[in-house]
C-alpha cells in the first residue's frame, strides 16, 4: 500500500457534493442581489501583469503574491484581489462607457498564506464597484447592497462597522512618516495597547489637543453620538470633512432603512493604502473575521490614467459559507434501472423526466427489482415503481408518445 | 451574556483582584474551583477557565468574546483579535539570555517555549537559527549544551543568575492583556465597551 498522502496545497480546500451545491447556491443568490441592484457583470483574467497589480498593492502584500513568467519573461501574478483588475478595465476597455459605472463580479483571488495560518489563500471575492460618483450616497449604496446580500443569505444578526481614512489621516499628518506608519500598523492589527504605547512615546511632539484626539480614536464608536464625539477631536479641517462625510453617509443609510445595522468605528483601518475616505467591514455572529469589507478609493484609477472617484465592497465567499445554514436537500434524485431490452424506452423516459426538471440517473441492471420509492424500471411497456409521481409522469409520457 | 476566557496560572489572582475592583466579582474563587465554566448571573458574564495558550484560540474562534492572557502567549500565537487593554499585571520581560561569555551573533540553536516568535525574531535579524521547543526549565538548555541561548520570560532574573546565565537583550515588555474577538467587538460593542471602560477605570 502506498504511504503517500496526496494533500491539497496549503491554504486551499475542496468543495465536494453538498458543499459544492451550497456554494453554487450562495453564488447565485449574490448574483441575483447584485443584478437586481442594476449592476453590470464582468470577469477578468486570473493572471495579470505585475505592473497592473502593483498599482493597488500594499508594501506588506509583496510577499504574498504568486508570481510566474510569460514566454517573453514578463512577470505575471495571480490576482490577489479584484478591485485593481476592475480599475484596469474601467480605464481601458470601458473607458468610453458613460459614467457612473456599476460593476459586479464573483471571481477567485489568490494569496500565499503564512504556514501557521488557518486562513484560506484561495478567496472568492463577490464584489461591486461604483465608479464615477463621489457622493456619500454612492458609499451608502455599496453598504446597502452588502446588507441586501447578508439579508438574502440569512446570516441572522449582522453589523457594518464604518470608519474614515481622512479622520485618522488628518490627526496623524503632523507626525514623522515612520511614526505614522507604526501607528497605522497598530490600528490595522487592532492593537489598541501598542497604539497607546507608541502615542505616549510621542507625547512631546504633540500638543495636548492633538494627543487627546489621537488617543481617543480607537474608542470612538457607536451611532450619531460617535460623530459628535469625533467632532470634538476633529482639530483639522480634513477631520471635520471626514465627519461631514460620515454624517451624510448615515443620513443616506437611514433613508435605506439601515441605520440600525451600521455602527461607526473611527479606529477602523484597512490593509489597502488606496482607500481615501469611508471604509467598512461587515461582521456576523460566531465568526472572528469580517465577511465583507470595502470603501472609497478616489486615487486608484488615476494611477491608470483616468482620475475617477470610486467606491466598492466585496464579500468573502468562503467565510460567508461557514456561517450560512445548510441548504435544505434538493428534490431527490431518481434511479431508473434498465437492461438491454427496454433501454430505448427507458432513455427516452429519463430524458422526458429531465425536461420536467427532475434529476434522473439511469443505472444498468438486468434485473431491475428494487423497492425504494425513488427507483423505477420499465418492462413490457409499463413502469414498475411505488412512486406515484413517477407513475403520473409515465402515463403522460406514454400518452405523449402515442399522440405523436 | 459576555463570555470571558481567563488564563489560569500565576497572574490569575491579580487579575481577579482587578475585575472584582471593577465590580465584576466572580461567583466562586476562580483559583480554587475545579469547574471550567462559571456563570455570574448578576453581571451577565460567563467565565471560561483555560490554559493560557488556549485563550487566544478561544477568542479568535469566537468560543469566548473576551480573553485575559499574557502578551507572551499572544506574541507566540499571532492570532487575529483585538487587543483592548493592558491590565498592567504580570509584568516581566521576554528576553534572550545565555552564558556571559557568548555572543548573540554566534547563536545557532535557541531553546524556548516560544518557537514561532523566536524564529521570526532571528529572521528579522537575518539570522537563521534552529529553535528547540522546551516546555519548562528552559534555563537548563544552555547548561547541558542543548542550546546556545534561550528566549524566555524574565521576571527578577534570579533563576538566570542562580544558573550562571545573564540577560543578553530584552525583547518585549510583557503584561496581561484584555483581548476581544473581532466579530464580538462589533456585534456586542456596547457590552464590551462597558466592560473595558470599567476595567480601565481601576488600572
Amino acid at each position: 500500500m502506498s504511504s503517500i498522502y496526496f494533500e491539497r496545497p496549503q491554504g486551499s480546500r475542496d468543495y465536494l457534493l453538498q458543499e459544492y451545491e451550497k456554494r453554487y447556491h450562495l453564488e447565485q443568490t449574490i448574483h441575483d442581489v447584485f443584478s437586481t441592484w442594476g449592476y453590470d457583470w464582468l470577469a477578468t483574467p486570473l493572471l495579470e501583469y505585475e505592473e497592473t497589480i502593483r498599482q493597488g498593492l500594499h508594501k506588506e502584500e509583496e510577499e504574498s503574491l504568486y508570481r510566474m513568467f510569460d514566454a517573453s519573461g514578463r512577470t505575471l501574478v495571480l490576482r490577489p484581489e479584484m478591485t485593481t483588475p476592475v480599475a484596469r478595465v474601467a480605464t481601458t476597455s470601458l473607458g468610453n462607457v458613460p459614467l457612473p459605472l456599476h460593476l459586479a463580479y464573483i471571481d477567485r483571488t489568490y494569496r500565499r498564506v503564512p504556514a501557521r495560518s488557518n486562513e484560506s489563500g484561495e478567496v472568492t471575492q463577490a464584489g461591486i464597484e461604483l465608479l464615477g460618483d463621489s457622493a456619500p450616497d454612492a458609499d451608502a449604496e455599496v453598504l446597502a447592497v452588502m446588507a441586501s446580500v447578508l439579508q438574502s443569505v440569512r446570516v441572522g444578526h449582522f453589523r457594518l462597522a464604518v470608519g474614515h481614512t481622512g479622520f485618522v489621516g488628518a490627526l496623524l499628518q503632523d507626525l514623522p512618516e515612520s511614526i505614522q506608519q507604526a501607528l497605522r500598523q497598530s490600528l490595522l492589527r487592532k492593537d489598541a495597547v501598542s497604539y497607546e504605547q507608541l502615542l505616549n512615546q510621542q507625547k512631546d511632539r504633540l500638543s495636548e489637543n492633538e494627543y487627546q484626539a489621537l488617543l481617543a480614536i480607537p474608542g470612538i464608536r457607536g451611532g450619531m453620538e460617535a460623530i459628535r464625539e469625533a467632532r470634538i477631536h476633529a482639530i483639522h479641517p480634513m477631520a471635520q470633512k471626514a465627519c461631514d462625510d460620515l454624517e451624510a453617509l448615515m443620513e443616506a443609510l437611514d433613508a435605506h432603512g439601515l441605520a440600525e445595522v451600521v455602527r461607526f468605528d473611527l479606529g477602523l483601518y484597512l490593509e489597502h493604502d488606496y482607500y481615501t475616505g469611508i471604509l467598512f467591514e461587515g461582521y456576523v455572529p460566531s465568526l472572528g473575521l469580517p465577511v465583507c469589507f470595502g470603501g472609497r478609493y478616489d486615487r486608484l484609477l488615476e494611477r491608470f490614467g483616468r482620475p475617477l472617484p470610486a467606491t466598492g465592497g466585496v464579500l468573502h465567499l468562503e467565510r460567508l459559507l461557514t456561517v450560512i445554514e445548510e441548504r435544505e436537500a434538493q428534490n431527490g434524485r431518481y434511479l431508473l434501472f434498465t437492461g438491454k431490452k427496454d433501454r430505448q424506452l427507458t432513455y427516452s423516459f429519463a430524458q422526458y423526466l429531465r425536461q420536467n426538471g427532475l434529476a434522473v440517473r439511469v443505472v444498468r441492471k438486468e434485473d431491475g427489482q428494487n423497492d425504494a420509492p425513488t427507483t423505477a424500471w420499465i418492462s413490457e411497456k409499463s413502469l414498475h415503481s411505488s412512486n406515484e409521481a413517477l407513475q403520473t409522469f409515465f402515463q403522460a409520457f406514454i400518452a405523449m408518445r402515442e399522440g405523436e | 451574556m459576555l463570555t470571558i476566557a481567563m488564563a489560569k496560572g500565576r497572574v490569575m489572582k491579580a487579575v481577579v483582584a482587578l475585575t472584582a475592583q471593577a465590580g465584576y466579582l466572580p461567583p466562586e474563587n476562580l483559583e480554587k474551583t475545579r469547574k471550567l465554566i462559571l456563570s455570574d448571573e448578576k453581571n451577565h458574564i460567563r467565565y471560561l477557565l483555560a490554559k493560557p495558550v488556549d485563550v487566544p484560540t478561544y477568542v479568535e474562534r469566537g468560543a469566548a468574546d473576551l480573553g485575559i492572557v499574557g502578551k507572551d502567549v499572544l506574541l507566540e500565537s499571532s492570532v487575529d483579535v483585538h487587543e483592548l487593554l493592558d491590565l498592567g499585571v504580570g509584568r516581566c520581560q521576554l528576553s534572550i539570555a545565555g552564558p556571559p561569555d557568548r555572543e548573540l551573533d554566534q547563536v545557532r540553536r535557541v531553546g524556548t517555549k516560544y518557537p514561532n516568535y523566536t524564529r521570526d525574531y532571528f529572521l528579522k535579524r537575518n539570522q537563521q537559527v534552529e529553535t528547540i521547543y522546551l516546555n519548562g526549565s528552559v534555563e537548563l538548555a544552555p547548561l547541558i549544551g542543548l542550546a546556545d541561548c534561550i528566549v524566555d520570560l524574565v521576571e527578577t532574573g534570579r533563576t538566570l543568575e542562580e544558573n550562571g546565565l545573564v540577560t543578553w537583550l530584552s525583547l518585549e515588555d510583557i503584561s496581561t492583556r484584555l483581548i476581544a474577538n473581532r466579530g464580538s467587538y462589533q456585534l456586542r460593542a456596547e457590552e464590551i465597551d462597558r466592560f473595558t471602560k470599567r476595567m480601565r477605570a481601576v488600572l
